[in-house]
C-alpha cells in the first residue's frame, strides 16, 4: 500500500507540474489595473457609476477635457477650440479633422449631434446632465467639422458638463448596425461592446462578465499614442486577494483602494500610497422634519460632531474636514472663518438648545431633552455593510447624546435605504456625493436645491429655503467669473447658517502603484488616464 | 413500473415544480419594501427616469400579470428578461455564468468523490488504526472548517508564499468560448497550453470546495462500510475463500455505496449553491457571486432567472440519483417497492 501512496504522489506532482508548464504564458507590454467590481455599462449614454467611467473615457473621446492635474482648465480633446457666446447660452465647436473612430471613419459634427441626440432620446440615468441644458434641437451642424450647441439657458457649468463620459462621442454607423436608437430604453450590445464606436487612445477588445477587461492600445489615435500596449483589468471583489496580488507584483494598479486596508500595504517594497484629495464629500442628511425642523436644533447637532476624532480613527487620515456643499478645491469653495464653520463644541450646542426651550427630562446632562412632549431626537439609516458608515455613527450617537440628543441608528439594505428615505420613513441617512463634473452648481443644485425638488427627491430632506433656490438659479446662469464667485460664496455662508446637513468630510482616494509604473496623473475629475502609464 | 416510464413522469413533474418557484419567487419579490427601479437607476437620476425603468419592467403590474408576462416569454422566447444592473440578458448573464460555477463544482465534486470515498473505505478495512483515525481527523477538519478561512489561508500559502498557483480567476489565456467549460473549450480549440492554465486555476478553488464534501463523504463511506461488513452476506463471501479485493469491491461497497450515493445528490446541488464567498475569493465569475449581486441590487430578472436554473438543476440532481439506486442496486426498482 506504501509503494502505491509514493506511486500515486509521485504522478500527481508530475501532472501538476507538467500543467504549470502547459500553463505558463508570457506577459509582454501589458499592464494590470485592478477593478474591485465590474463596471456596469460601456455606453456612455447609460453608464453612471466610476469603473464604467473608468472604461468609457479611456475608449471614447470627449469635446473637451481637463489639462493633466487640474480640475479648473479645459484641453481640447476632439474640438480644437471653442467659443461661448451669447450670454453664456451658445457653444460653438471647431473639430480636429484628424480624428478617427476605431472603424477608421472620421469624427465629424453629425456623430457629435447624433451622440448627444442619442443620450436624450434614450434618456436613461447620467441624460439629465445633458437634458437640463439641451434638447434634440439644441445641437446644430454648421459644417462637417463645425458644431454649435444652443442651449436651453445659460449655463456656466455647460463645458463642465461636456467633459462628462455621457458627453463622450460615439460612432453613428457601429451603433446605427447594433441596435441603433430606440427612446427610453438601453442599447444591450452598447452595453456590452465597443466594436468600432469610439475613438479614444484604447480599445475594448475584450470584455470577460465578472472576469476582466482587456483594452488594447489604438495606433492610428489622433493625439498621443498610449506607452503600453494592452491593459488588463481583472475583476476581484475580494479585497485580501487585491492585496496579495498587489504585493506579488502580480496588479501594478489600483485606484480608489479601501481606506481600512491600507495598513496591510504599508512597509510594502515594491508598492507606492499615494492619498490625493478629491472633490467626494460625505454628509448626513438631517431630514429637516420633527425636532430637525428647528434652525437651532440642526445648529446645535452640527456643533457636536466629532469632527476630528472621525477623521483621525475612521478616515484612518485620509480625509479632510468638509465644511460645506462645495469641495475644497473647486471653484467657488471658500475657506470659511472660524466663526462660520462648524467645529465640536458642545458647550455651544448645549448654549443653542437651551435657548431654543428643548429640556432636560430631569438632571442636566442625564437622559434626553424634550419640548412640548417631543422628545429631542432622530432616526439615521446606515447601509449594511459600510464598516466606516457604522462606525462614524456610533461615535455621533455618544457625542449627541452629551446634549440630549437621542439618535438612533437603523442599519438597511442599500436598496432599500434611498426608497425609505424619500418617502419620509426615516429621518436621515449616512451619504455623500461624487462630483458628476467639475462645477459647484452640480453640488448646490443637487444637494440643496428644493425648488426643483432636488433636497427631497434625492435625499428625503424637507428643507426649503426661497434664498438658497434663488442663488443656486442665479449662480447658474451667472458668466462673470467674480460675481459667480460670490454667490457661491453667499451659498457657503447660508448653508451654514441653515445647517440642513452636517458635512462630515473630504475623502482623499488611495491610490496604489508598483513602483515599476511610471506617467501616472491623477485629476479629481476623471477616471485614470491609461494611455500615460507604462512600466519601467 | 418501468425506467422510461418513470424518467418520463418525473420530467413532467418538474413543470407543475417550477412553476411553483417561480410564483413563489414572484411573491417574495412584490411583498418586500424595496424600490428596485431607483436601486437600478442609481440615486441621482430623476423621477420620470425611474418611472419609465418601472414601467419597462412592469413593475407597478398586478402580481398575477408580472408572472403571466414573465412566462410568456420564457414558454414562447425563452426570454428571462434583462438584468437591469448589468444590462445584458439575463439568459445571457447564465449562459456566461452557469458554466463557470458548474466546472468548478463539478471538479470540486469528483475531487470529492475521488478523495472521499477511497479515504472512507480505508478508514472501515483499518478499523482503529494509524488509517483510521488519519481519515477520521481529516474528516472532522472537513466538515468543520470555515469555507472562506481555508480559501484565504490555501490562497496565502500556495499563492503569495509559495508561487505554485494563481491567486484568482478562471484562465489568462483567450480561447474562443464554445461551451463555457474552459477545461473543454481549451481542448476543443486544441490549445494546450490554455488547458493547463485552466486546470492550473481550477485546483485552489475545487480543492478548497471540496474539503467539506469530502470530509462528510468519509465519515458517510466509513459508517456504511462498517456497516456492510458485518452482514452475513460478506461473512460468507470470505468465508467461501473469494479473493479480498473482490470481496471489498463486489460485495461490500457495492452495497455500502447507496448511502453516500443519496448524499452525493445533495452535496452536488450544496456544491452549486454553496459557491458565493469562494467566488468572490477567487474571483471566479459564476453564479454565486452574480446572484448575490442580483439580490443587493433586487435585480428581480436576474434573481427569478438564478432561481429557476438552480432548481432545475437540484430536481435532476434528485432524478439522476434515482436512477441511479435502480442501476447499482437492482432490487431497488424506481417508483415500486424494493424486493
Amino acid at each position: 500500500m506504501k509503494k502505491h501512496v509514493l506511486w500515486w504522489v509521485l504522478g500527481l506532482a508530475l501532472v501538476l507540474t507538467s500543467l504549470m508548464a502547459m500553463g505558463a504564458a508570457a506577459a509582454d507590454g501589458k499592464l494590470v489595473y485592478l477593478f474591485y467590481g465590474e463596471p456596469g455599462e460601456a455606453d456612455p449614454a447609460t453608464a453612471y457609476d466610476m469603473r464604467s467611467s473608468t472604461l468609457i473615457n479611456n475608449v471614447y473621446d470627449r469635446l473637451l477635457t481637463y489639462v493633466g492635474t487640474d480640475a479648473t482648465k479645459f484641453a481640447p480633446m476632439l474640438a480644437e477650440s471653442w467659443e461661448v457666446s451669447d450670454g453664456g447660452s451658445v457653444l460653438t465647436f471647431h473639430l480636429r479633422r484628424d480624428a478617427k473612430f476605431h472603424d477608421g471613419s472620421p469624427v465629424t459634427a453629425e456623430a457629435v449631434r447624433y451622440s448627444f441626440n442619442r443620450v436624450l432620446t434614450m434618456n436613461q440615468p447620467p441624460a439629465w446632465m445633458l437634458s437640463q441644458m439641451m434638447t434634440l434641437a439644441s445641437t446644430v451642424v454648421v459644417d462637417t467639422y463645425t458644431v454649435r450647441i444652443n442651449l436651453t439657458m445659460p449655463y456656466a457649468a455647460a463645458l463642465g458638463v461636456l467633459t462628462h463620459s455621457v458627453a463622450s462621442i460615439v460612432n453613428p454607423a457601429v451603433v446605427e448596425a447594433n441596435g441603433g436608437i430606440v427612446a427610453n430604453q438601453e442599447n444591450t450590445w452598447m452595453n456590452q461592446n465597443e466594436g468600432g464606436a469610439g475613438s479614444g487612445p484604447y480599445k475594448l477588445a475584450a470584455w470577460i462578465p465578472a472576469e476582466r477587461l482587456t483594452f488594447e492600445r489604438y495606433d492610428s489615435y489622433w493625439g498621443t499614442k498610449a506607452l503600453t500596449k494592452t491593459i488588463e483589468c481583472p475583476i476581484v471583489p475580494e479585497v485580501g486577494t487585491r492585496v496579495l496580488m498587489l504585493l506579488a507584483g502580480d496588479a501594478d494598479v489600483h485606484d480608489q483602494f479601501p481606506e481600512t486596508n491600507v495598513a496591510d500595504l504599508e512597509g510594502a517594497a515594491n508598492l507606492t500610497i499615494s492619498t490625493p484629495a478629491t472633490f467626494n464629500l460625505d454628509f448626513i442628511t438631517l431630514g429637516c422634519r420633527g425636532s430637525m425642523a428647528e434652525r437651532e436644533v440642526r445648529q446645535a447637532v452640527s456643533y457636536a460632531f466629532p469632527y476630528d476624532m472621525v477623521l483621525e480613527f475612521v478616515y484612518n487620515g485620509l480625509a479632510v474636514r468638509s465644511t460645506g456643499p462645495i469641495p475644497a478645491g473647486m471653484f467657488g469653495y471658500v475657506d470659511p472663518v472660524a466663526a462660520r464653520r462648524y467645529s465640536y463644541n458642545i458647550i455651544k450646542a448645549n448654549q443653542l438648545l437651551d435657548a431654543a426651550g428643548w429640556a432636560w427630562s430631569g438632571q442636566a446632562g442625564v437622559g434626553y431633552r424634550s419640548k412640548g412632549g417631543v422628545e429631542l431626537g432622530m432616526e439615521i439609516l446606515t447601509p449594511i455593510g459600510e464598516e466606516v458608515k457604522m462606525q462614524e455613527v456610533l461615535l455621533y450617537q455618544d457625542s449627541l447624546r452629551q446634549i440630549g440628543f437621542n439618535l438612533k441608528i437603523r442599519e438597511i439594505v442599500y436598496a432599500m435605504m434611498y426608497r425609505t428615505v424619500r418617502n419620509h420613513d426615516t429621518d436621515g441617512i449616512m451619504t455623500g456625493w461624487l462630483p458628476d463634473y467639475a462645477d459647484p452648481d452640480n453640488y448646490v443644485d443637487g444637494i440643496l436645491n428644493s425648488a426643483n425638488g432636488n433636497v427631497d427627491g434625492i435625499w428625503g430632506n424637507s428643507y426649503s429655503n426661497p434664498v438658497m433656490d434663488s442663488l443656486i438659479l442665479q449662480a447658474k446662469s451667472e458668466t462673470d467669473v467674480a460675481k459667480r464667485a460670490a454667490l457661491y460664496a453667499q451659498i457657503q455662508d447660508l448653508s451654514f447658517e441653515d445647517a440642513p446637513f452636517v458635512y462630515t468630510a473630504q475623502r482623499s482616494n488611495v491610490i496604489i502603484l508598483n513602483n515599476a509604473v511610471k506617467g501616472f496623473y491623477y485629476n479629481p475629475i476623471l477616471p485614470i488616464d491609461f494611455s500615460t502609464l507604462y512600466k519601467d | 413500473m418501468k425506467l422510461s416510464t418513470y424518467i418520463l413522469r418525473r420530467a413532467a413533474m418538474l413543470v407543475p415544480v417550477l412553476l411553483g418557484v417561480l410564483v413563489l419567487i414572484f411573491v417574495i419579490a412584490y411583498v418586500i419594501p424595496a424600490d428596485p427601479a431607483r436601486a437600478w437607476a442609481g440615486p441621482r437620476a430623476r423621477a420620470e427616469q425611474v418611472e419609465a425603468l418601472r414601467e419597462r419592467y412592469h413593475l407597478d403590474d398586478p402580481l398575477h400579470i408580472q408572472i403571466y408576462t414573465y412566462l410568456k416569454n420564457v414558454i414562447l422566447h425563452f426570454d428571462l428578461g434583462v438584468s437591469p444592473t448589468t444590462g445584458r440578458p439575463v439568459r445571457d448573464d447564465l449562459k456566461a455564468f452557469f458554466p463557470a460555477t458548474f466546472e468548478l463544482a463539478l471538479c470540486a465534486f469528483l475531487l470529492a468523490i475521488a478523495l472521499g470515498i477511497p479515504l472512507g473505505v480505508i478508514s472501515a478495512l483499518r478499523r482503529n488504526r494509524a488509517a483510521d483515525h488519519f481519515s477520521r481527523v481529516v474528516a472532522l477538519t472537513g466538515v468543520s472548517t470555515p469555507l472562506f478561512w481555508l480559501a484565504l489561508v490555501l490562497q496565502f500559502l500556495f499563492y503569495f508564499k509559495l508561487g505554485w498557483l494563481p491567486a484568482m480567476g478562471r484562465s489568462t489565456i483567450e480561447i474562443t468560448r464554445y461551451t463555457g467549460f474552459m477545461l473543454i473549450d481549451s481542448v476543443l480549440n486544441w490549445n494546450w497550453s490554455a488547458f493547463g492554465d485552466a486546470a492550473i486555476h481550477m485546483i485552489l478553488p475545487a480543492a478548497t470546495l471540496a474539503f467539506y464534501s469530502m470530509g462528510y463523504l468519509v465519515r458517510i463511506t466509513r459508517g456504511s462500510m462498517l456497516e456492510v461488513l458485518e452482514a452475513e452476506y460478506v461473512v460468507t463471501a470470505k468465508a467461501k475463500g473469494l479473493p479480498r479485493r473482490v470481496v471489498i469491491y463486489r460485495h461490500a461497497l457495492k452495497n455500502a455505496i447507496i448511502p453516500p450515493l443519496t448524499v452525493l445528490g445533495v452535496e452536488f446541488g450544496w456544491l452549486l449553491g454553496g459557491t458565493v464567498l469562494l467566488e468572490a475569493i477567487f474571483a471566479w465569475p459564476g453564479m454565486g457571486r452574480y446572484a448575490a449581486g442580483s439580490i443587493v441590487m433586487v435585480d428581480l430578472p436576474a434573481v427569478v432567472g438564478y432561481t429557476l436554473i438552480v432548481a432545475l438543476i437540484m430536481l435532476l440532481c434528485n432524478l439522476v440519483v434515482d436512477i441511479m439506486y435502480s442501476v447499482i442496486d437492482p432490487r431497488i426498482r424506481v417508483g415500486g417497492k424494493r424486493r
